[in-house]
């Protein structure tokens, strides 16, 4: 895990190395709000998250790349983080290499186990521009 | 639509829960609020100038997820439309859900003078997960 990115406060970097749910609201294709929880991590101040392909919130970043992503301590439900973000890039995770460390930031494994053969999964990238935190 | 068993049990639980809302921008938003259920609707009770309460104003499209408070890894994500904002009632349901997510009185975070509103949420689409 690498630092923090400058726009996410130093005090609250524990959310984004400890193994929390991120909350990402995304807008689907009539420009309503969908809701799901992923595994993220950040990498070079930039939050990632795995994605297969054949999934709604995939399209749904292709055609509004901006996203908002609530993070809260699992220890302590009135601290937490909100970031809100642009999908900067997608990238490709051929040989599953990024939803695997996700298995290992999560769940303590090697290889991530629900795989299923043909999922195609892609790394979304995005780049937080605002945040607000409370705790 | 019906809310179904499996749900309203967490509705009916101190249960996570994350608001999903439109800015004027047509950017999403989110945040974590405490969550309740009259059986019918999902319950959100927020404040009268809440970004989110002003975004639902201006469309009442949400999406909410709500988690297991034993098991963050499965929720359910509620799809549908704010039917009501209404002030009825509002500050006796925050001191009820106040105990029941932290076991007392509500501190009134935001000041005493804050204008309470429950969000009455009509769900169309129910997804489960984990």
């Amino acid at each position: 895990m690498s630092t923090a990115s400058s726009v996410i406060p130093e005090a609250y970097a524990d959310l984004l190395e400890r193994p929390l749910l991120a909350h990402v609201a995304t807008i689907g294709p009539d420009g309503e709000p969908q809701n799901n929880s992923v595994w993220f991590d950040m990498k070079d101040g930039m939050l990632r998250f795995s994605q297969t392909t054949g999934r709604q919130k995939y399209r749904n970043v292709q055609d509004e790349p901006r996203v908002a992503l609530s993070i809260v301590d699992a220890d302590n439900p009135y601290r937490y983080l909100e970031v809100r973000g642009t999908v900067e890039r997608i990238d490709p995770d051929p040989d599953n290499a990024f939803i695997n460390s996700m298995a290992k930031k999560y769940i303590n494994q090697d290889v991530y186990p629900w795989h299923q053969p043909g999922d195609t999964r892609v790394v979304v990238v995005i780049r937080p521009e605002h945040t607000s935190q409370m705790g | 639509m019906q809310l179904t068993d499996d749900l309203l049990a967490l509705l009916r639980q101190p249960s996570p829960c994350y608001l999903a809302t439109s800015m004027r921008d047509g950017s999403p938003q989110v945040t974590q609020t405490w969550v309740d259920t009259d059986g019918e609707h999902v319950l959100i009770n927020s404040v009268e100038t809440h970004v989110k309460v002003k975004n639902i104003a201006r469309d009442p499209r949400v999406a909410v997820a709500i988690a297991d408070p034993d098991n963050s890894f499965r929720y359910f994500q509620v799809r549908g439309r704010v039917l009501e904002v209404t002030k009825e009632g509002a500050v006796e349901h925050i001191e009820m859900l106040s105990q029941r997510y932290t076991g007392g009185p509500y501190a009134w975070y935001g000041g005493r003078d804050q204008v309470r509103v429950i969000l009455v949420i009509e769900a169309e689409s129910i997804s489960g997960m984990g």
